[in-house]
């Protein structure tokens, strides 16, 4: 009883329209459907925004919006295709048409025909394609532009299949989830896909975090040795984009690579932890000019492709990173929205809609001729966009732009920012985009079942792409990427106990609000600490943010609701000076400091140990929870709050594990683990900008 | 990031500065020539502070001459040109300077009457030189080769040794608690400059703890393994070798973090201890001896007068080799490329290879096969991977990450392995009659390996198909992560030894709670109580597990189901079968039948399946 085969071959509408807080809105997918229909980016150019991305700030000098669709119009495709520009790039010894490096989706993320289509696409419109972690599909392995890949996993790798392709990849880590393995659950192992993984049908396939003989910046450098001798051709490395990429860039470099793809925050993936997506690494923009500055300082940026990823969407985008230093762009989320993607997040499930990412049980198929014209198509577009920008510039080569930041001037930013980029500062501003709490319901998985919530794609970068509640969003989590592993949760230990200077010592640092008797009697359970149980004891001093407690207090709690959540100073801002002060008095060690606040995850709950509390509330997360289990009998609802308390300890440690951290201990007062995306607030939490 | 190495005198007599150079040289693949630099016990012979400082011009030397103005007894006086218009400056003071002078704009290379310390740009032979080192000795020496990753490149005073007071460091990671380190060191000696390498904190750890009173043993237990001041605990990787000064004589110690992601390997004469990042660079410092490794969370100390303490050291064993065949090639002379590129030829040309004296070569034979292949030495890191259809023996040591990824290939390692041997190997066997280091058969996928001696923590890690045949003893972690094969240990290995539980605490105190609110009866408290494994808590509690299960977050995805026992028929078979064939392809003898009759620890993997049914 086969069930009927539905063959995609258009487009459907996308999901979020304007209203959906995500960089990949219906403007932006609007803008890559057309490219990929007609040949032709509209527009070529987006006018300066006052929030977003520092990509979206940012404003190429004498490029005026008008005067190039103008000159687009009179052009014509053909006539643009016939300008004098290039604006290729030569790749492990082929001339690319377009500096485009289209993101490392595997066979298995993908159902088949869209890694046909990528391939295809790739070669004919002379870009190149990574093709993931899971086999080498045979249709693949007849283009060209491909790039092999060899990734922690292992999977489907041999000597034979090592040596296809123009060059290998060593897959460190991506930014959709810096510090995060992978997990291909047995029932997606089946037919084809086991076989192209070398996998028994029906096994579970993991891939750990870190790649276990590669702990450090010289055992990669042993990798890429080993690799280039091996297959005779150039290794890349892709990793994260995290404060310390420099460096690794630096390190990558001097092994002998070829090259570093450097994947931001926000960007695409089938599967992540909703949290990390969210909180860990730092977006491209912050990233790529300290990497060329680095490359350029130590010497060895020429001959070095520094490849940029992470929500990059469109010609403009890739202008800009050259200016800013990178040499090429990976695009994934943008090809995949020129196949039809309509940003659904679901891509975890196996359930695509569009036939992107359905796993091969579901009876749709992607029509791999449509597909790849538009794959085709739009790729064309970009090159043409990029050749119209440059020579708008009067240059005839993308090549000649980079790093000339001083084309570039940024808007609505901080100093701080700016130095950083090395731009000029146009129009002061904050870069922190602050709006109304957003509130999300607590996922049922989480209540019922003590799972964390994964997504598919990325996009989400508070602060940034949406809107931030206060100035904690705005820190960013420090993930392990090379210079030291990152430590998978479930296999290894994270020890998240936390001791109190006179000897307690509760399971977590997280500290449950006593609203109802069913949520103290799963905190109790679990040993978890409760807001009552801290408040009665005799050492113990509630003061609001701002207010110092009573000498000798041994247990402090700011509380946020003993004020209003949004006066100043911040809770958090609190926090830091208090840590501060106890640590210059000498008393550090004999105080704990608790957080008390409207907080909602573990992100929070990371970002505040880290700035110097011992122990912090998820207060609004668990009243919303009370909210909605409210009706149900008491067992029901202590074993929901017990799930859920129990799901915040996962995501805590894989937000440590992300960045190589296996206690607590280790997290307090640890603010080098954190940077912040806008310079005010860096300042005001004692942490370093982003991307230093 | 990089290599280091150390030799402590047991007798006093000292050993030449030259001997750490040549053993930085023999790992020059962990380096880079951005760094390296060496530190020596050496005593002012007046007893004061010698205090050397980097000068890149005359505003720094200002600076210097007001900060240490007080103290200065003489100098300062030029010590040092390392180019690049940095000159070294010594002064001898009459005391240490105050913190605040530290790292303010002036980069010490040391403040220290026990000490010397000589670092800079370049690779080791280069910065030796520059420092006219030859011909000087001590009886403790440290060095340090660099590859960058956290700080820039070209700045000497980011080379290693770091040192504070009387404690000189060389480290090999990265540390991930560097920030909550840094912050009470900054606030305890009241430091505000850094250079920003987070090796520098550990120097300031151990002079603090050591300050504080605590011996070389304590001080592994508060850094390593937490139990001292909450911010002194190291995370992350390292492996630290270090001097302390004390009128006595030099303390000299090595520590590595408790997961190993780093390695150190150590040898032990009469009268010398050797301890360096890989087992070659040992060889090459003292060629007669055996290097075993310093497993996770190990030290190793040499006290003054000689005594040495250690813990986590594997066993020294000594195997016979056979000589090997005139034809061989000598690797001595040979590149890794060199000897790669014959061994491919040799192969080709006649189906068997064979070659000796190999120092740490690294990638040995990568891909290579089908073919017979025998190598005498030390085999060097990330050999053997991608292997197909090799039959090979290695009469020595091989380093880390061996055989990885092979298929239908058989080594036999007469000797000892490093970490992450048959890591993902697909098909084929692996032999080894030593000791392995960590993570042996790490996401093994198919195949036999068989350890004769003992096998670090992590054995088996994310695996998923295949048998490890483990022998000796085996560390801790041992199976987590796995989801597929079959591992038999001979003997018993503790629960607390197989995959990773939560915290027992917790465990226990959930299942109190259960009781007190009288989910289940005090009978299946007790017995949960009792209970160590999952299945015996799933016994004890039932469908009350479902809950508890949480804390183990995967345990529907696989988990080592552990079972100490006499073995099943069919497991007889299959176990004699892969005996009979080690036996075979070793040569060396094992009283099969009475191993067969042992008690073994058996570990599959199974899974407890999400229950739907019940409150949600």
């Amino acid at each position: 009883m086969a069930a009927r085969v539905r063959i995609v071959n258009r487009y459907i509408p996308p999901v979020g329209g304007l209203k959906a807080p995500e960089f990949w809105d219906a403007r932006r997918i609007a803008r890559i459907r057309a490219a990929a229909t007609i040949g032709l980016e509209k527009p070529l150019l987006s006018p300066v925004a006052r929030r977003g991305r520092l990509l979206d700030r940012l404003e190429i000098e004498g490029l005026r919006p008008r005067e190039l669709e103008a000159l687009a119009e009179k052009l014509g495709p053909q006539g643009i295709d016939r300008l004098d520009v290039d604006v290729g790039i030569g790749f492990a010894g082929v001339r690319l048409r377009v500096p485009v490096y289209l993101g490392d989706m595997s066979f298995g993320a993908l159902s088949g025909n869209p890694n046909i289509a990528l391939a295809r696409a790739a070669d004919a419109a002379g870009a190149v394609v990574g093709v993931g972690e899971g086999g080498l599909h045979p249709e693949v392995a007849k283009s060209r532009n491909i790039v092999i890949q060899w990734a922690s996993g292992r999977f489907g790798i041999d000597r034979y299949m090592l040596r296809r392709g123009l060059a290998v990849n060593i897959k460190i880590g991506q930014g959709a989830k810096p510090g995060i393995g992978g997990h291909l659950p047995a029932e997606k192992v089946t037919g084809e896909i086991a076989r192209l993984r070398k996998l028994p049908p029906g096994s579970e396939a993991l891939s750990p975090a870190p790649h276990h003989d590669i702990y450090s910046i010289e055992d990669l450098a042993q990798r890429v040795k080993m690799l280039a001798e091996f297959t005779g051709k150039p290794v890349l490395v892709k990793t994260a984009a995290t404060n310390q990429v420099g460096f690794v860039a630096v390190g990558t470099a001097r092994a002998g690579a070829m090259g570093i793809i450097v994947d931001g925050a926000g960007a695409g993936t089938g599967a992540t932890p909703k949290i990390v997506r969210d909180h860990v690494g730092v977006p491209i923009d912050y990233a790529v000019p300290r990497v060329h500055d680095l490359l350029v300082s130590n010497g060895v940026r020429e001959g070095f492709t520094l490849i940029a990823g992470g929500m990059v969407s469109a010609a403009e985008d890739i202008a800009k990173l050259v200016m800013l230093g990178a040499d090429m762009a990976m695009m994934g989320t943008a090809a995949l929205i020129a196949m039809g993607c309509i940003m659904c997040h679901i891509c975890n499930t196996g359930r695509c809609p569009t036939a992107l990412t359905n796993s091969l049980q579901q009876p749709v198929r992607l029509d791999v001729e449509w597909a790849t014209e538009r794959v085709t198509t739009w790729l064309r577009a970009v090159e043409r966009s990029l050749k119209l920008i440059v020579y708008a510039l009067g240059e005839d080569s993308l090549a000649r732009l980079r790093g000339r930041r001083s084309l570039l001037r940024l808007y609505n930013a901080d100093e701080a920012v700016a130095k950083l980029l090395g731009v000029e500062l146009a129009e002061p501003g904050e870069v922190a985009w602050y709006g109304d709490p957003h509130d999300e319901p607590i996922p049922r998985e989480v209540y019922e079942k003590a799972k964390t919530p994964v997504v598919g794609m990325g996009g989400v970068v508070p602060g940034y792409t949406t809107p931030a509640e206060r100035p904690l969003d705005l820190l960013r989590i420090e993930a392990a990427q090379v210079t030291r592993p990152p430590v998978d949760p479930y296999r290894e230990e994270i020890d998240i106990a936390t001791r109190l200077p006179d000897g307690t010592v509760y399971e977590a640092p997280i500290v449950v609000p006593c609203s109802d008797p069913a949520l103290v009697e799963a905190a109790e359970g679990l040993g978890y600490p409760t807001e009552c149980g801290l408040l009665e004891r005799p050492d113990a001093a509630a003061v609001p943010p701002g207010s110092e407690p009573p000498p000798g207090t041994r247990v402090v709690i700011v509380d946020e609701g003993l004020r209003g959540a949004r006066g100043k100073p911040w809770l958090e801002e609190w926090i830091v000076r208090l840590d501060d002060s106890y640590w210059r008095d000498g008393i550090r060690e004999t105080v704990a400091l608790v957080a008390l606040g409207g907080f909602r995850h573990s992100a929070d709950v990371y970002k505040l140990v880290a700035l110097g509390a011992d122990l912090v509330s998820a207060r609004r997360s668990l009243e919303r929870l009370r909210v909605k289990l409210s009706g149900l009998d008491a067992d029901r609802r202590r074993e929901a709050y017990e799930n859920a308390l129990i799901e915040l300890g996962w995501e805590l440690r894989l937000l440590m594990g992300a960045g190589g951290l296996t206690s607590v201990q280790s997290l307090r007062g640890n603010r080098w683990l954190l940077r912040s995306l806008d310079g005010r607030v860096a300042r005001m939490l004692e942490v370093d900008v982003a991307g230093y | 990031m990089c290599g280091i190495a150390g030799v402590a005198s047991l007798d006093g007599t000292p050993e030449p500065i030259e001997r750490v150079v040549e053993a930085l040289e023999a790992m020059r693949e962990r380096g880079t020539e951005h760094g390296a630099g060496y530190a020596a016990y050496s005593p002012e012979p007046r007893g004061l502070v010698r205090a050397r400082l980097f000068a890149a011009g005359p505003r720094d030397l200002e600076e210097a001459g007001r900060l240490l103005g007080p103290l200065l007894v003489e100098g300062p006086r030029l010590y040092r040109r390392l180019g690049h218009g940095v000159e070294v400056h010594e002064a001898l003071l009459s005391d240490y300077p105050p913190p605040a002078a530290v790292g303010r704009r002036i980069w010490f290379l040391q403040a220290s009457r026990f000490l010397e310390v000589w670092k800079s740009i370049g690779w080791p032979r280069e910065v030796a030189e520059a420092y006219r080192l030859w011909g000087r000795s001590s009886p403790a020496v440290i060095g340090h080769t660099r590859y960058p990753t956290n700080s820039p490149g070209f700045q000497p005073w980011l080379a290693h040794p770091f040192t504070a007071g009387e404690t000189v460091i060389v480290h090999n990671g990265d540390l991930s608690s560097y920030g909550a380190n840094r912050r009470m060191i900054s606030y305890s000696l009241g430091l505000s400059g850094f250079t920003g390498n987070d090796s520098e904190v550990i120097a300031y750890l151990v002079e603090m703890l050591y300050r504080d009173g605590l011996g070389p043993a304590d001080i592994v237990d508060a850094l390593v393994y937490g139990k001292g001041p909450a911010a002194a605990r190291l995370d992350g990787p390292y492996a630290v070798i270090y001097i302390h000064g004390d009128p006595r004589g030099p303390i000299f110690s090595a520590f590595v973090d408790r997961h190993h992601f780093r390695p150190l390997y150590v040898a032990r004469t009469e009268t010398r201890i050797y301890v360096a990042s890989e087992a070659a660079a040992v060889k090459e410092m003292a060629p007669g001896a055996r290097p075993v490794m310093l497993r996770g969370g190990g030290y190793i100390v040499v006290y003054p007068d000689g005594e040495v303490e250690a813990r986590g050291l594997t066993a020294w064993k000594e195997f016979g080799h056979p000589p090997p065949p005139p034809w061989a090639l000598d690797a001595s002379r040979m590149s890794r490329r060199e000897l790669n590129q014959a061994l491919a030829e040799m192969l080709a040309r006649r189906g068997y290879a064979a070659a000796y004296n190999l120092r740490g070569h690294r990638y040995v034979a990568n891909g290579l096969g089908p073919g017979r292949l025998e190598l005498w030495g030390t085999v060097g890191n990330a050999s053997l991977n991608l292997a197909e259809g090799l039959d090979v023996k290695i009469y020595g040591d091989a380093q880390e990450d061996l055989g990885d990824a092979m298929t239908d290939t058989r080594i036999v390692v007469y000797g000892n392995v490093g970490d992450s041997a048959g890591q993902a190997m697909r098909s084929g066997e692996l032999h080894i009659l030593g000791d392995a280091g960590n993570r042996l058969g790490v996401q093994m996928k198919g195949g036999v390996i068989v350890v004769r001696g003992d096998a670090g923590d992590y054995l088996a890690e994310f695996m998923a198909g295949g048998t490890i045949v483990a022998l000796g003893r085996v560390g801790r972690y041992t199976a987590t992560g796995m989801v597929g094969g079959k591992i038999y240990i001979r003997g018993h290995l503790p629960v607390s030894h197989i995959g990773k539980a939560p915290p027992r605490r917790q465990v226990e105190r959930y299942i109190r709670a259960l009781a007190d609110r009288g989910e289940i009866t005090r009978e299946q408290m007790m017995k949960a109580l009792a209970g160590q494994t999952v299945e015996e808590l799933l016994e004890a509690l039932g469908d009350k597990f479902r809950r508890l299960a949480k804390l183990w977050g995967v345990l529907h995805v696989g988990y080592p189901r552990a079972e100490y026992r006499y073995l099943r028929s069919e497991e007889q078979e299959e176990l004699e079968e892969i005996l009979r064939s080690h036996v075979k392809a070793t040569g060396q003898p094992l009283d099969i039948e009475d191993t067969l009759n042992h008690k073994f620890t058996v570990i599959t993997s199974v899974k407890v399946k999400p229950q739907d049914e019940g409150a949600w």
